[in-house]
């Protein structure tokens, strides 16, 4: 009688016993992209109020320079949805999405508008965001951007880069003037103008102020000037040249090159002109300083073996350790927020190339497609690398994506533009 | 000590208790036989684009085959892909040929028909089960057997649950060294590789940093479309939710995933652990 | 934004307002030119230049400036470099020979080397590499007699270079110039 209703009990607990729990290991993955759809915001408010471009399209824009998204063309699509409850996710999940955005731009009193937003997960049908907010008509790109970077943090982790700045000298009609721009090259606002060359300028760590060279005085001397007051410094205007100013990290002082001695080579100077203190003492020429992210080390370009190479020192000066061995010419060495990883130009059988080094094991890999690439720098959250090249006999604004896997152009501001330098998230 | 009522009522309790567990039994019987007869039609597309079986006869008997019998759990592939041909019951029902080029558009529409098609199935399946139910009863041998054999089961099971199926390779491999022994390993084998392969084309490992050690894991509940029930449950995080994520988008996209047909194999693949190493290489 | 241009525009005229005295006082003093492979065609006058021998009304400039003389090589102004490079090939010798001569001559004299580089890496290097290709220059004339305080060294480094596409063309960029106070 036990023995029976023992089996009995035991068909009973069946279904919580009886798990065969296989166990299936899934080892690598295919690198994608996350397939996404932006809804054009329906808008109701007045023709004069809106943007050019539609809120939907910046942020696609945006999106698709990180590289991590395919953002797919949602014109197709029957239903175009732009509140919650209009939302058909077989239409999205037909054409692969993985995730939606939808959303709507009103008027308010005031002439401000009401920008609303939502993010969903196709796959699992939930939302993952909702955002409003309430702007001035002028505010509507910049309110793009900061979508952009809040769908890009949800779905990827990381920081966005889209409300960021970044800096450029644009030479037209023989004029050079510094830019600030948004990331996507618009918006671009001129910081100084001059007749003279303007080269090589370097972003404050608070992003307030930017260093620069000018030939102005007809040779080159470093100014600092705050982007916030305009006014400016001459941080250094020794004998010889004064130039490839950066910041150190704290933002209290920066490392520059001078002749003033004779070769090109690296002092550090306080932020206000003063305590200026020579730390590299070669024979040939050290310049391109750059502080690592924890301020402990410089890397720099120098030609004291021969060809130029990137070097390694402590931020105080002494040995150096080189640092790049392939090829014959390596120079511009600019650093990733995370310290990790070293972008910078190479020499190579096809031109100058954007590339990128892993500090930890040495591996380089070269990234762009084009070959007069110049000054490259890192988006702030290390996915993207900025750089100048020359197309069409032109100097453009190029990005590639850290894996070399995206290549894109970016807006074409009618100059020659050069020495673009990304900033950092404060902006 | 039993009053005088009671006793009179013992027998009548008694019987009604075994009638009650009779009728259990028959529920878990039923329950058991649901998935040797579902024609899986998408699924099998999956199985078909795998390996050219060997015992592929092309074409045996297709119309006749409608249901296969519980005695032979084992099917042929090839056969049951036939039986697709004349069973379209799930709602859309491309042909098989249009099935194999347009892989994903049959696979959504019935995801998001579910509520429709599921109690579509029960009712479909039952006429048939009555017979099979019949049967059983009528062979307690049969049910003995069954009975041991799913013992055997769970006691291997419950082996892989002490070796932490979660954490270690090891618990996948015990339970590939414990079944190498029976017929089924190499199909198991082959599932579990075809689950592999389809859902490591969706992990978006750019989302999983660089580390080579992450580590996610998921449990999911398959049913015997190869659909998962539910939602993934994650078992161990990786440390990046961007990357806890994507594995999870990646599962989700994968559906369905392939799934044997065979009622003895499948139970198998009824709950499975996934274990993720995005970064890692073979 | 307004200020910086106002600033901009305030030290051009500064500096054209200078420039533009300078040009008065330009010296049309004779030189005295040792050199063996020169190609003097002036007469020579007194190699002692503090003596301002400048010709009697200045406006009849009889004597050609031998900077400016197409048949003097002193005329030639370009010293050109390998890439990367920065040495003084001997190919340029005699030419650099020529300037030493004329600063240590004229005592007066004021030269500034200016160092460009073809438009290929980056600028700064480049920048650094136009100012050392100026440097050599000077060490150049400095072996030969020619004193520091005449000589100023200036980089422009890949500013002036031009859009090129191939060797021939980017070999014109990398130079140095030899550019004489007041010129």
């Amino acid at each position: 009688m036990f023995k029976h209703k023992f089996y009995l009990i035991l068909f009973l607990l069946l279904p919580i016993i009886a798990k065969a729990e296989l166990t299936v290991e899934v080892v690598g993955g295919a690198a994608q992209q996350i397939p996404i759809a932006i809804v054009p915001f329906s808008v109701q408010a007045s023709p004069t109020q809106i943007a050019q471009d539609n809120i939907s399209n910046v942020i696609g824009a945006d999106l698709r320079l990180s590289g991590l998204f395919r953002v797919l063309e949602t014109r197709g699509v029957t239903s175009q949805p732009h509140t919650l409850s209009e939302v058909k996710y077989s239409d999205w999940t037909s054409i692969q999405a993985q995730a939606l955005t939808i959303g709507t731009v009103e008027s308010l009193p005031g002439n401000r508008l009401k920008i609303s937003f939502r993010l969903l997960d196709v796959l699992k049908q939930s939302q993952l965001l909702a955002m409003e907010f309430n702007i001035t008509p002028a505010q509507q790109r910049a309110t793009a951007h900061r979508i952009a970077d809040m769908i890009y943090e949800k779905l990827t982790g990381e920081k966005g880069v889209f409300a960021t700045r970044i800096t450029y000298v644009n030479k037209e009609n023989g004029r050079y003037s510094l830019q600030v721009a948004d990331a996507d090259g618009f918006n671009a606002q001129t910081v100084v103008s001059s007749k003279e060359p303007l080269i090589s300028p370097s972003w404050s760590p608070d992003g307030t102020k930017l260093a620069y060279v000018s030939f102005e005085k007809k040779k080159p001397v470093i100014f600092v000037q705050s982007l916030v007051s305009g006014q400016r410094i001459v941080l250094a205007n020794f004998k010889g040249n004064n130039s490839a100013p950066t910041w150190s990290p704290d933002g209290t002082k920066l490392a520059i090159v001078l002749t003033y001695s004779a070769n090109s080579q690296i002092y550090v100077i306080n932020a206000d002109g003063t305590g200026l203190q020579q730390i590299s003492f070669s024979n040939g020429i050290d310049t391109e300083p750059e502080w690592s992210p924890d301020g402990a080390s410089i890397y720099f370009t120098s030609n004291r073996g021969g060809g130029p190479q990137i070097y390694r020192m402590p931020a105080s000066g002494g040995d150096a350790k080189r640092v790049t061995f392939e090829g014959a010419y390596n120079v511009s060495p600019h650093l990733s927020t995370d310290g990790k990883l070293m972008t910078f130009i190479k020499q190579t059988p096809a031109g100058f190339k954007v590339a990128v080094q892993d500090l930890a094991t040495g591996q380089v890999q070269t990234l762009s497609d084009t070959s007069q690439d110049e000054s490259p720098s890192f988006a702030p959250n290390g996915r993207m690398i900025l750089y100048a090249t020359s197309i069409g006999g032109k100097g453009s604004l190029a990005a590639v994506s850290v894996d070399g896997r995206v290549k894109q152009r970016l807006k074409d501001t009618g100059g020659d533009v050069r020495e673009p330098s990304w900033g950092s998230s404060q902006n | 000590m039993i009053r005088q009522h009671e006793k009179d009522v013992v027998w009548q309790a008694g019987a009604f208790t075994a009638l009650v567990h009779g009728l259990l039994l028959a529920l878990f019987l039923v329950s058991f036989q649901w998935k040797t007869v579902q024609p899986m039609n998408i699924a099998q597309v999956e199985l078909w684009d795998s390996v050219p079986s060997p015992k592929a006869d092309p074409i045996p008997s297709p119309p006749s085959e409608p249901a296969p019998e519980p005695e032979t759990p084992k099917l042929d592939i090839p056969k049951v892909v036939e039986s697709a041909k004349p069973e379209p019951k799930i709602a859309p029902e491309p042909e098989p040929k249009a099935e194999i080029q347009t892989k994903k558009v049959p696979a959504t529409p019935p995801k998001v028909e579910k509520p429709k098609p599921e109690p579509v199935k029960p009712k479909e399946e039952k006429p048939k089960e009555l017979p099979k139910v019949d049967k059983a009863k009528t062979d307690p041998e049969a049910l003995k057997k069954l009975q041991q054999s799913l013992l055997a089961e769970d006691a291997q099971s419950q082996k892989n649950d002490l070796v932490k199926p979660a954490a270690s390779p090891m618990g996948s491999k015990t339970a590939q060294v414990a079944q190498a022994g029976s017929p089924n390993a190499g199909e198991l084998d082959k599932y579990k590789g075809l689950i592999s392969n389809k859902i490591k084309q969706h992990v978006n490992k750019q989302l999983c940093g660089a580390d080579k050690s992450i580590k996610v894991t998921f449990m999911i509940a398959l049913m015997p479309t190869g659909e998962v029930m539910g939602r993934p449950k994650l078992i161990k995080e990786s440390g990046m939710s961007s990357c806890d994520d994507a594995v999870e988008r990646a599962i989700l996209e994968s559906q369905p995933l392939p799934v044997p047909s065979s009622a003895d194999l499948f139970s198998q693949f009824r709950e499975l652990n996934l274990v993720f190493r995005p970064n890692d290489t073979n | 934004m307004k200020k910086s241009i106002l600033m901009s525009v305030l030290l051009a005229a500064t500096l054209a307002a200078c420039s533009n005295n300078a040009v008065k006082e330009k010296p049309a003093a004779p030189v005295v030119d040792s050199s063996k492979s020169s190609q003097v065609s002036q007469p020579i006058a007194s190699a002692k230049d503090d003596v301002a021998t400048t010709v009697p009304g200045s406006k009849n400039e009889v004597v050609v400036n031998p900077l400016k003389d197409p048949n003097n090589i002193l005329s030639k102004r370009s010293v050109y470099f390998d890439f990367d490079k920065d040495e003084v090939k001997a190919e340029f010798r005699p030419l650099v020979e020529a300037h030493a001569n004329y600063l240590v001559t004229n005592p007066n004299a004021k030269v500034i080397f200016q160092g460009n580089a073809d438009a290929r890496g980056s600028r700064e290097y480049n920048l650094s590499l136009g100012q050392r290709r100026s440097v050599a220059v000077k060490k150049a004339v400095n072996v030969l007699g020619a004193q520091d305080k005449q000589i100023e060294t200036i980089s422009y480094g890949e500013e002036k270079a031009k859009e090129c596409k191939d060797e021939t063309c980017y070999q014109q960029d990398r130079r140095v110039d030899i550019v004489y106070e007041n010129e």
